[in-house]
């Protein structure tokens, strides 16, 4: 338990829509093509995909902080309350802008649904970070 | 059973004097005015603004905070508690290593509950006595972790640490930090009692050593604007082993495909087991007396 190896998930192209001698690298140290925002967004969005995948491809949009790919996820909320959903929660509050912290008010209200505490913790904060980029 | 006319248990405390009072006869400390005792095991704080305590370990420091966050009638996250625990290891070079599980047991009604939309997932890492893993669905270890510092971490598939999931402001780089908002927008609406009880560890990952465990949850009485009470997170709440209960959660949780990440047990001999030993049964000790009767049990 205690080596660590980095997380290589590499995806056939297929998976992503992408040319099909293409590799969609969401790994850390990998030798393969870097997943460009569509990529990442069309892995994010296919419901084909392991929930894992998905959320991997959701966390490198965060990290890229494209206001742009926020419009994609958000439709993504409130999915099944899974590490997507996690996710996409981190990723919004990582990317800022009104339309993501819309979204994120939204799922906090909404009466209807119910967050695992870890998520709720994270929700809380991605509000806050919306707030302070907005 | 508690006779509600003097205010005591007719029976000792089953949790002995680990419960924190050195009247075992005695009710929540003698002070029935602030405070409930529902299940008969531990003390619940009416109205108790926050709940703070720490347990020294021989590793470090375990220390926690709950506090009810109760919107009474307003849509926001219903009604729950924020949990904050941080384990501050005596060893800085220790810090990397550390990280929390969480099981959790969750009634509404009575009734087991999970979040999400995932019932028939999460129910699937019970324990036969209702407790699972604190894990939504995608995750592949049982970790509940978090190092600060650099960020809030999350310990993954590979045991890569990632950053991103939270505040991390005012936490020490060398304490590992976990926060926890467990909440229900539907209690106080007819559906019954909801109660949720955590026991939290924080764990050595390589060793699989427990290095603190605390005992904590909240109830919310049915009915309009009922209090969120907090259970546990005393003093006596808190120690060096996880419960049997946690122990069977977990092992639950090991059991399934999706952990690609498993609980270890820590190398024999090491101090700190990562579950509390069983107390030895009256069969036990007669086995024991038997054997050393005859100078060793035949096999």
């Amino acid at each position: 338990m205690g080596v660590r190896h980095g997380l290589s998930l590499v995806l056939l192209a297929s998976f992503t829509g992408a040319g099909c001698h293409d590799r969609v690298n969401l790994g850390e140290g990998g030798t393969g093509t870097v997943s460009t925002p569509d990529q990442l967004l069309a892995t994010a969005e296919n419901p084909a995909l392991p929930i894992k995948v998905r959320a991997e491809a959701v966390s490198r949009l965060g990290d890229l902080k494209d206001r742009g790919a926020a419009d994609r996820l958000i439709p993504l909320l409130p999915g099944q309350g899974d590490l997507l959903t996690l996710e996409v929660v981190v990723a919004l509050g990582k990317m800022g802008g009104p339309k993501s912290l819309a979204a994120l008010e939204n799922l906090r209200d909404n009466d209807s649904i119910h967050l695992d505490g870890k998520i709720a913790a994270i929700l809380t904060d991605s509000i806050e970070r919306c707030k302070k980029n907005p | 059973m508690l006779d509600p006319k003097i205010g005591r248990w007719m029976e000792e405390d089953p949790d002995g004097f680990a419960a924190g009072d050195a009247d075992l006869y005695r009710f929540v400390g003698n002070d029935p005015t602030n405070a409930t005792d529902p299940t008969g095991l531990q003390r619940v704080d009416a109205n108790a603004p926050s709940q703070e305590g720490s347990f020294v370990g021989s590793e470090g420091t375990l220390s926690w905070s709950i506090t009810a966050v109760d919107n009474k009638g307003i849509q926001f996250f219903g009604a729950g508690v924020t949990a904050e625990i941080t384990f501050h290891p005596n060893d800085e070079n220790k810090s990397k290593n550390i990280s929390f599980i969480q099981v959790v047991r969750v009634t509404l009604g009575g009734a087991l509950v999970y979040p999400g939309v995932g019932a028939s997932y999460y129910s699937q890492f019970d324990s036969s006595t209702g407790w699972r893993v604190d894990h939504i669905q995608g995750e592949s270890d049982p970790y509940y972790g978090a190092r600060p510092g650099k960020g809030m971490l999350w310990i993954d598939e590979g045991g890569r640490s990632r950053p991103g999931r939270g505040p991390a402001t005012g936490i020490p780089p060398r304490d590992a930090f976990m926060v926890d908002s467990p909440n229900r927008n539907d209690a106080r609406k007819g559906n019954g009692d909801y109660v949720f009880m955590a026991e939290t560890a924080a764990i050595d990952i390589d060793t699989g050593e427990v290095l603190g465990v605390v005992k904590w949850g909240f109830k919310i009485a049915d009915g309009a604007n009922t209090p969120v009470e907090l259970i546990g997170g005393h003093a006596g709440d808190a120690g060096a082993y996880t419960s049997d209960d946690f122990k069977r959660a977990v092992e639950q949780a090991n059991t399934r495909p999706e952990m690609t990440w498993k609980v270890g047990l820590p190398p024999e001999g090491r101090p700190g087991a990562v579950f509390q030993p069983e107390s030895s049964s009256a069969l036990d000790d007669f086995f024991e007396f038997l054997g050393q009767a005859l100078g060793g049990v035949p096999e």
